[in-house]
This record gives structure tokens, C-alpha cells and sequence, in this order.
């Protein structure tokens, strides 16, 4: 790895001044992502994987703020830029796709006014090379016909269109990284397929990296190249899609994998994690995980280090597990 | 399942949704214009037979009419052509005391816990509204029932006193369930019941159906559009597109050999956790609208094996194998 990662986080810390108190969201989060690799990004709701990609997009509101860290694109560190340098960047070189696009695509205006919008709020080109642009990312994730839907207003796509339409407005300006967030949680089963397929197809030819943030390990165990697991605001295990599913070492990854009812023989009692996720403002000290785990001792009262497991493979826990996980398939 | 009587059958059901024509356009056609009655095959002569003790899934995507079928089957709508059987007695038919008692016997779990339940009454009042009204317990017995419900489903007594909104949402889920099993069900629709919820959640509740199903001897109608969580819980399963059944038949068949070509689309798209990249070989178009349904078979536009007959001629359900129908003329090529 002697290239510059597309896109590298280091020690993300972001907090949110609460009447409680200051509630740290993301602690210590870390990763890279280079040309062309897909990183799935699991959680369960509340965990952080959506609040990382909005501190690496500086769409924090407040009283929400990046704290510390570094967030690397290519090698420049977007804290240190000023909040325009920010803005010129956002949405050119790193873009966000969201679980419901209607929030990304205006409903009043036609698809290819607001292609064009995105084109022009970067670059200086004609109207011409601009539409030319569009209907080229239109045809790129798949959308038949991309002259006529030029025209055609939000409301006249069915979810999977405007899924699509939101993915090519994130690809216009060819962004070195695109986070996307649930894209597919909404979506049929045969139309999520599609635009995984679309998406697997785009990074292959454009080199573009994509996080993708998604509470469906199944969805991205096939289409990632790296998954990182977050609990609680903290990354607990990232590598490998094969290593991590293969060989989960996180007591919460090992739960995970092991609670989603595909993974089990059919009328077998799934395993359950006991308890629930705990709110982020009481966050008990030491592992967040500590009061679910099975493997808890008092030495997770003290807060685990990241170690590694293999190589590219890290886990941040104790007692982590060394051997691989059985599946009953 | 034909020496048994089922415990709930449906019978040629259809639903239909719609406007028909209004006076002023009835008025112009009698001059010469064409308006004619618009309506959506919501479900479209449905057959569904579910055994005693038996979990069947219904599977399906957006807009095929299963969560209709639900409804349908558990009497909050009416059909407007075929019959509802309870134990092999037409619905319709029964005295007004007895179609209450199969209302009571047949209950429903929705997806959103938090849309239904009232926001303004108590965890305790919420379980125990329906057996009040139906004089199932009386009033000084109320705590005593909400408890050992509460028991059942896996909540602390102490939460007897709060209100939906101070639930989280698998407790929510269980409060749902607690109410429907209060007025004492043979039969649970549950419509997406777990489709809301995380994994480390979802396992769960779907353990407490699993469990209360052993311990209540329940009959579950499973609608889902996840095949991982049908595969897991039901003994059969239930294909819909587009308002028809397209194929049914027991976990083991339809997961084993899968006949239809929706299925098989569905089964290779069905995200499971696996350690290689996948290259997806997604089925191609999007599901169509309901208000112009394609002719013949409604999957033949998207179809890879289609032929010339599926635009023009509706294929029936048929026997493929033991206990396993399938609608695809491909199966008259054999």
C-alpha cells in the first residue's frame, strides 16, 4: 500500500453538547479506503455509521461537532480547509447518497435542471457538455432511455429510478469517494439487486472508493471489500469482508453474524444478544459491550485497545475469539 | 392437508380497489364517451388454506397485494368475491355470535408498533381494552392478567404503567404481540411484524414467536419480504406477484427446488452472508404498476424464460411435486 488512500480517517472523535452533558457520538474511529474498494460500514441503528459519514461530509449541525482526528482525501485534510474549501469539495470530490432520495432530488424541479445545477456549481462548462455529462451517468446506472427521463420530474421515477437518478447526480463530478447511506433498505429485493450490481460495476470503472453504511450484513458481505463493525461509536472490528464474517473476533460481530436468521437452520431458536444498545449519553465505562457480552471480565472495565487478529484484520476487545465461526447453512 | 379440515381457508378471494364511474361521466357516456370503472386487482382469486399449528409465509414485494391478503384473512376487509372458512365453516355464513368468536380467534400483529398503538393510554390498559370489552376477565382481575400476559412475552411487570412511547422498539413489539394474544387467538397474522426492528432485536422477537407458537400451540400466517426470516420460521411458503399466488409449497421445496421463474429470481437475490464477492445477476425491469397489470402471466415482461403464451394466456397453479404448485406454463414443456 505505497499509494495515498482516496480517503483516510484517523482518531474521529465527534461529540454533542447536550444539556446532560458533552455526549461523545464517535470515538477513536479510524479507516482508508483506497481506489476503486468498497467499504461496508455495519451498525445497528444508533451506533454511529451514519453521524461517521456526516462528520467526513462536514454536514454536522450543530451542537454537533468533529472534535478531533483527521479526515485525509487524497492526502489533504478537509479540518484544516476553510468552510468554502469544504463546500467546493462536497459533492465534487466526495459525494452522499441517502437511504431515501427525495431528500437528495428536489420534487419541483425536472432531473436534468438539477444534473446540470451539480455540474455547474463545480465547473464552468456548456449547457451542451453538461447535458451530454448527465446522460451519460444516467445511462451508467442503467436508466433506459436517459434522453426522455432528462425531462421528467421526481415524482414520475419509482423509488428504484430515483435511487439511481440520486447515485448519478453523486457521480457526476466523477468524486474520488461516495458515501452512501441505506441506500437499498428501502428497495425490493430484485431492485436492490440491481443497484448493487450498478454499484459494483461504477467502482470497477471509475476507481471511485464508496462506504457503504448499512444495518444488513448479508448486503454487503457480497458486495464489500472491507467491513467495519461499529458499536456504540466505536469501530470493534474491521477487515476483510472474508476475514471478518469468516472470522469474527468481536464478541458483538460473532453475535451478529450469528442472530441473522439465514445464518441459522430454519425452526432453530436464533442466538440472541442479550440486552439492548445502550443510550449514548450512559454509556457504561470501559467496553460499551461489556454488560451484553458473554466474555466480559473485570478487565473490561478499562476501555479495549484496537489489536490485530491477522493481518489488515483488527479487533478492539480483550477476549476476542481466534477461531472461525461455523455457519449452519 | 385435504384430510384435516384447515383452520382458516380462503377461497377464490378477490379485492378489488378503486372508483367506478360518477354520475357526470356515467351522463357522457350515455352521449358517446368511453369512461369505464377503474379499479386495482389488489388480490385476484386467491386461494389460501392454513392448517392448525401450522406457520405459513407469505412472501412478496412492494404492491403485490400480500399485506391485502392479510387483512383479508383476518376479517378487516372484506372480499369482494370468494369466501373466508374458519374450520371449514363459511364466514359469511355464521351467526353474529359466531363470527365474533372468529374474530377473536383470529388476531393481528402490524409492522409499526408505534402507529398502532394509542399513544395516550397505558401499557396496562392497552393489553386489556379488548378482553374488558369481549367480558373475557373482569375488571378487578386486570392487573393480575396484564402480569402474567407481560410474562408471556417477555416484559417486566413494572413497565405495566407506561406509556407506548417510553418503550423501545422491541419492547414495542412485544407489547403489540401482548395485546394480540390477550383475548386468547388460535390464529396470528403478523404483516412484516419484524421487518422495523435490528438484527440483535429481530432474533428476539422472532425467538418469541417461535416460542409462544410451542407453548400456545399458535397458528401463524407470516407476511414477510424477507426470505431469510420465512425460511426460518415457516413450514410453507407463499409466493405472490402482482395480486396471484405464483407459487407455494414447504420450505424444503421452495428453498430446495424452487420451480417459478420469480422465485428463483427472488432466492438469487435474497442477500445472504458469504465470504466471496457476488456478482449479481439481477432480474431486469421494475415491478409493474398494478392499475395496468401486464397480460397473461404478470412476470412474462421480466422474465428470461418467457414465451409467447405468457403474454396472452394466465397459467394456473398446478402440482409440480407433492404439497408444491407453481403457475408457469414452462412447466407444460416437460
Amino acid at each position: 500500500m505505497t499509494t495515498t488512500a482516496q480517503l483516510k480517517v484517523e482518531h474521529l472523535v465527534t461529540e454533542f453538547a447536550t444539556r446532560e452533558g458533552v455526549v461523545r457520538a464517535l470515538d477513536d474511529v479510524s479507516f482508508e479506503l483506497h481506489a476503486g474498494q468498497i467499504m461496508g460500514l455495519v451498525g445497528e441503528s444508533g451506533s454511529g455509521k451514519s453521524l461517521t459519514g456526516f462528520s467526513i461530509m462536514g454536514l454536522l449541525d450543530p451542537p454537533g461537532r468533529v472534535a478531533a482526528g483527521r479526515i485525509m482525501i487524497k492526502g489533504q485534510d478537509i479540518r484544516s480547509m476553510t468552510p468554502e474549501q469544504v463546500r467546493q469539495m462536497r459533492g465534487n470530490r466526495m459525494a452522499m447518497i441517502f437511504q431515501d432520495p427525495m431528500m437528495t432530488l428536489n420534487p419541483v424541479m425536472k432531473i436534468s435542471a438539477q444534473m446540470i445545477e451539480a455540474i455547474e456549481a463545480h465547473r464552468r462548462v456548456s449547457k451542451a457538455v453538461a447535458l451530454d455529462e448527465c446522460r451519460a451517468a444516467l445511462a451508467m446506472v442503467g436508466i433506459p432511455s436517459p434522453d426522455e427521463r432528462l425531462n421528467a420530474y421526481p415524482h414520475q421515477f419509482s423509488g428504484g429510478m430515483r435511487q439511481r437518478v440520486a447515485i448519478a447526480i453523486a457521480l457526476l463530478n466523477k468524486p474520488d469517494v461516495i458515501i452512501a447511506d441505506e441506500p437499498t433498505t428501502a428497495l425490493d429485493v430484485t431492485i436492490q439487486g440491481q443497484i448493487l450490481a450498478e454499484v459494483q460495476k461504477i467502482c470497477r470503472q471509475t476507481g471511485t472508493s464508496v462506504i457503504w453504511i448499512t444495518h444488513d450484513l448479508s448486503v454487503v458481505s457480497g458486495l464489500a471489500d472491507h467491513i467495519s463493525v461499529m458499536y456504540a461509536g466505536r469501530i470493534v472490528e474491521q477487515g476483510a469482508s472474508a476475514e471478518v464474517l469468516g472470522n469474527p473476533s468481536h464478541p458483538y460481530t460473532r453475535g451478529l453474524i450469528r442472530s441473522v436468521p439465514a445464518a441459522n437452520a430454519p425452526n432453530q431458536p436464533l442466538y440472541q444478544i442479550p440486552g439492548m444498545t445502550p443510550a449514548l449519553s450512559q454509556l457504561p465505562a470501559g467496553c460499551a459491550f461489556r454488560p451484553r457480552c458473554e466474555k466480559s471480565t473485570a478487565a473490561c472495565l478499562d476501555s479495549p485497545l484496537v489489536v490485530p487478529v491477522s493481518t489488515g484484520h483488527t479487533v478492539r476487545c480483550f477476549h476476542p475469539f481466534r477461531e472461525p465461526l461455523e455457519l449452519s447453512q | 392437508m385435504s384430510e384435516q379440515k384447515p383452520l382458516l381457508a380462503l377461497d377464490g378471494i378477490t379485492k378489488r380497489f378503486g372508483q367506478s364511474v360518477d354520475p357526470l361521466h356515467r351522463l357522457l357516456n350515455k352521449l358517446g364517451a368511453k369512461h369505464q370503472d377503474q379499479y386495482v386487482y389488489a388480490v385476484n382469486d386467491v386461494s389460501l388454506s392454513v392448517a392448525s399449528k401450522e406457520v405459513v409465509g407469505l412472501v412478496g414485494e412492494s404492491g403485490c397485494g400480500k399485506s391485502t391478503l392479510g387483512r383479508l384473512a383476518v376479517g378487516l376487509l372484506e372480499p369482494d368475491a370468494g369466501k373466508r372458512f374458519w374450520r371449514g365453516q363459511a364466514v359469511a355464513e355464521m351467526s353474529p355470535t359466531e363470527q365474533r368468536r372468529v374474530r377473536l380467534a383470529v388476531q393481528m400483529i402490524f409492522q409499526d408498533p408505534y402507529a398502532s398503538l394509542n399513544p395516550r393510554m397505558r401499557a396496562v390498559d392497552i393489553v386489556t381494552e379488548a378482553p374488558l370489552q369481549h367480558q373475557l376477565i373482569s375488571a378487578r382481575d386486570k392487573k393480575e392478567f396484564a402480569i402474567s400476559l407481560f410474562a408471556k412475552v417477555g416484559l417486566a411487570p413494572e413497565m405495566m404503567e407506561r406509556f407506548a412511547h417510553q418503550f423501545s422498539g422491541g419492547q414495542r413489539s412485544r407489547l403489540g404481540i401482548a395485546r394480540a394474544l390477550a383475548v386468547n387467538p388460535e390464529f396470528l397474522v403478523c404483516d412484516e411484524a419484524v421487518a422495523a426492528l435490528d438484527v440483535s432485536i429481530q432474533a428476539q422477537v422472532l425467538n418469541l414467536f417461535m416460542q409462544l407458537r410451542a407453548d400456545l400451540d399458535l397458528t401463524y400466517l407470516f407476511i414477510s419480504h424477507d426470505l431469510g426470516v420465512v425460511r426460518h420460521l415457516a413450514d410453507r411458503v407463499v409466493i405472490m406477484y402482482l395480486g396471484r399466488i405464483v407459487e407455494e409449497g414447504t420450505g424444503a421445496e421452495i428453498f430446495g427446488h424452487a420451480n417459478h421463474p420469480y422465485t428463483k429470481a427472488l432466492l438469487s437475490e435474497m442477500p445472504v452472508i458469504r465470504l466471496e464477492r457476488k456478482t449479481y445477476h439481477p432480474v431486469a425491469g421494475e415491478i409493474p404498476s398494478p392499475m395496468h397489470p401486464p397480460t397473461g402471466c404478470h412476470f412474462h415482461p421480466r422474465c428470461p424464460q418467457a414465451l409467447a403464451r405468457c403474454a396472452s394466456e394466465v397459467p394456473l397453479l398446478r402440482e409440480v411435486a407433492s404439497g408444491h404448485r407453481s403457475a408457469c406454463h414452462l412447466n407444460d414443456m416437460q
